[in-house]
């Protein structure tokens, strides 16, 4: 299955029974149930970052490695500082046998620009509307010299977040978390096309472009080849 | 050679003539066979298939030659013949086909003699497989060298299959080595590749032998020397060549027997511990990196996990990485441990030991990592957490301080809210907010950029638009006229009087100039609005005057 996150949408309300029922079928024990109700919840509420969290933790429960990490990746991009979300995600990693190391961003980026990296794009967003509030505030309340440097602020800090947010809004990172052991990674389009690398179920990959059924990945060790569309969930953070 | 080539040319009898470079050959050598076929409309020769003769190629290369005015044109396919078994050998007759009819040579003999021709050092290339310990322990490392030696020439193996090593762990040893060495005063270049074994059981043991496939390519020699075939195959010789090791067998001693505490490492050892702090609070986590280097097998070792009173001990997966550029592979195992005191004062965390075999020694040993004492401080109530286990306080007992464990140590608990941080806001407000700001201050600025273009539409004569002052008239209305149309000049027609001061500053009109402007336009606004119509704060022809200084600035 596919899943695909798009943060454009408005948040839809989420049915508080259904949720408590899928919390419940999970504390029973039954986590393919309560995988099935957290993805149905999802389709009305994709922003939902506490239950992307407990689908992870459902699917980790359920042996669901692949599903489990994609989950909890949605889950940390909705809600980048949470130690629960960071604590499981970090878990489930060492789950994947061999280990394949996600890529990271570029250190020295992430520093300069560190409000790009560490906030998520709802965060971004309120941001920018708080700083565009504040510009309003000093053109309109504060017609002195105080409210120069306000508005001056105001322009400059909306400029940074609502930047970080078109750039996060327009190319969001794409990922490819593989969701069975030993799944083929093809030279070609065609399943029998050569077999390049085999990834374990779980693995991050790079998701560079989808043609047909197959989709381009690399691999953070650089090799790139094809793989089904049915073998990973795409991801869009 | 090249009487050969005369006789084909001007009998004309032979249109394929098939000729080995030599008779006699022995298990392995490589035999050349050229086959020339007169004419340029020669396909392929069919070969039939000779047990015991594998063949490689053709290469095929074409030649004119003009001979005495009769010109002859030659198509040459040249094959290798190894020779895999000795014994007398007749290549049937090779078929041609040119033009319409098909073509045959002669038959062919070749004898074979048994075993390698050559002892090795001789010969310019070579490959040889040997191991560094043909008679080890039990899960003792040996290292399988596989070694191909060429000798003024390019040795490329494209095909060869490693011995299945079935009662061996194998692990690979760094990347292929290339290096040169002198053997018998000759300079060889080596290609080396490398493999770790770690026998799984006692007994003897036999590695089969490798055979390679390789292409040889020689430096070409040319000159005048060299005859028509040379001349035929003159881009530096590249031939197929069969290289075969040497069968290896080893004795694999059994262990004695082991004492309790024998991890299955046979091999060097050592161990550490190490503590990343010796004082912590209660509640708190403290790391115990353990890690373990060995020449023998790791796999599988886990430090089992000691026992304390009012302690919390987490492990984390043991992680193995492998050192492959020494000359034989090291292992190295870390695994981190932590340890959450419940209470306060002194804590030993103990260390641990490794039970392995020396084989250097023939005896087991154990390496021991020293315990480490920690001091426990009282810890604070609710003291950050990395991550909560799920594990509420009884109501009736006091709240424990928080236990904080490792991250990505044990999994977090379910959350019954559905949203863990704030949800994005609508995108339209996220635009509208963010691209009007911006675009109101660049539009403002636009505004005074094009203050000179817009000045220059409007520009005429300014003698017209200040001639209803030269009556002297003193009228607010009159005045005010005069001043916006000029004003209007500099785009400045419905600004207000702040807006006016700071264009006119912007267009550096002198102070005085601008503190004049001011009092007309006040005077104006009283005049207009307010209870009196007071004095013009000048003559007309000041306001004249003042207006032309201004209409310059704004024109400028």
């Amino acid at each position: 299955m596919t899943f695909t996150v798009i943060f454009l949408t408005l948040v839809a309300q989420n049915d508080p029974d259904a949720f408590a029922d899928a919390n419940a079928a999970a504390e029973n024990g039954d986590y393919a149930t309560a995988v099935d109700r957290y993805e149905e919840l999802l389709l009305a509420s994709p922003q939902a970052s506490g239950v992307w969290y407990n689908l992870g933790h459902a699917a980790y429960r359920a042996e669901q490695l692949g599903r489990s990490i994609a989950a909890f990746r949605t889950a940390a991009a909705l809600a980048p500082r949470d130690p629960r979300i960071k604590n499981n995600l970090t878990l489930a990693r060492k789950g994947v046998s061999p280990p394949v190391s996600p890529s990271v961003s570029n250190p020295i980026l992430a520093t300069l620009f560190f409000w790009h990296y560490s906030l998520s794009v709802g965060e971004l967003g309120w941001l920018a509307i708080g700083c565009g509030g504040l510009f309003w505030t000093a053109a309109i309340v504060l017609r002195n010299r105080v409210g120069q440097i306000a508005g001056i602020l105001g322009v400059l800090s909306l400029v940074l977040f609502f930047g970080s947010w078109t750039i996060r809004v327009l190319s969001p990172a794409s990922i490819a978390v593989v969701n069975r052991d030993n799944a083929p990674v093809r030279t070609r389009t065609d399943r029998r096309s050569d077999v390049r690398f085999t990834v374990p179920e779980g693995a991050e990959l790079r998701w560079r472009e989808e043609v047909g059924t197959w989709i381009r990945v690399s691999h953070p060790d650089g090799q790139q080849g094809w793989i089904h569309r049915d073998d990973v969930f795409l991801l869009s953070l | 050679m090249s009487t050969l080539l005369l006789l084909i040319g001007l009998a004309g009898i032979d249109t394929v003539q098939a000729v080995l470079d030599r008779t006699s050959a022995a298990v392995g050598d490589n035999v050349t066979l050229t086959v020339l076929v007169d004419g340029t409309q020669a396909r392929d020769p069919k070969i039939t298939r000779v047990p015991g003769l594998k063949f490689f190629g053709p290469r095929v290369s074409q030649v004119r030659q003009n001979i005495n005015g009769v010109v002859t044109e030659t198509v040459g396919f040249r094959y290798t013949v190894v020779p895999k078994k000795a014994g007398r050998y007749v290549i049937p007759p090779i078929a041609v086909r040119v033009g319409n009819k098909t073509q045959r040579s002669s038959p062919l003999e070749l004898q074979v003699t048994g075993g390698e021709s050559t002892d090795l050092p001789i010969r310019p290339f070579f490959a040889v497989a040997k191991i560094d310990n043909p008679n080890p322990y039990r899960s003792q490392q040996i290292v399988y060298s596989l070694q191909l030696y060429g000798e003024l020439l390019n040795l490329t193996c494209k095909r060869f299959d490693l011995p299945k090593f079935d009662k061996f762990i194998v692990e690979d040893l760094g990347q292929e080595r290339r290096y040169q060495t002198v053997k018998n005063g000759r300079r060889f270049s080596v290609v080396e590749i490398r493999k770790s074994l770690f026998p799984l059981e006692a007994g003897t043991f036999t590695l089969p032998a490798t055979e390679l496939t390789c292409n040889v390519t020689y430096p070409s020699t040319g000159g005048a020397r060299s005859s028509p075939f040379d001349r035929l195959f003159s881009r530096g010789r590249t031939e197929t060549k069969i290289l075969r090791t040497e069968e290896i067998t080893l004795q694999v001693k059994a262990l004695p027997p082991a004492p309790a505490d024998f991890s299955n490492i046979v091999g060097r050892v050592m161990v550490g511990a190490s503590m990343d702090t010796r004082v912590i609070p209660a509640g708190s986590s403290v790391t115990q990196t353990l890690y373990v280097k060995s020449s023998g097998a790791l796999r599988g070792l886990v430090p089992p996990a000691p026992t304390l009173a009012n302690v919390k001990i987490y492990d984390d997966q043991p992680k193995l990485s492998f050192n492959d550029r020494g000359p034989e592979l090291e292992t190295v195992m870390r695994m981190n441990r932590a340890f959450v005191p419940t209470e306060p004062g002194t804590l030993e965390v103990p260390g641990f030991s490794v039970g392995y075999f020396d084989p250097d020694e023939g005896a087991y040993k154990r390496a021991v990592a020293p315990p480490t004492k920690l001091r426990v401080t009282p810890g604070a109530q609710g003291q950050d957490t990395k991550l909560v286990d799920g594990q509420g306080p009884a109501k009736s007992a006091p709240a424990p301080a928080p236990t904080v464990v490792p991250s990505g140590t044990v999994l977090a608990p379910m959350v019954s809210s559905a949203h863990l941080a704030v949800t994005a806001p609508p995108i339209w407000l996220v635009l509208l907010v963010g691209l009007l700001p911006p675009l109101l201050l660049v539009s403002r600025r636009l505004r005074h950029i094009r203050l000179p273009a817009r000045s220059g539409s409007k520009r005429g004569p300014l003698r017209r638009i200040l001639a209803p002052l030269e009556g002297g008239s003193g009228d607010a209305d009159v005045v005010d006229k005069v001043i916006r149309e000029v004003l209007a000049r500099g785009g400045l027609e419905n600004a207000g009087s702040g807006e006016i001061q700071s264009a006119l500053e912007e267009q550096g009109v002198p102070p005085a100039d601008r503190d004049a402007a001011d009092r007309w336009l006040r005077w104006i606004e009283s005049s207009r609005w307010g209870a009196h119509q007071g004095a013009p704060p000048g003559p007309a022809s000041e306001l004249g005057a003042l207006l032309g200084r201004i209409d310059q600035r704004l024109g400028a």
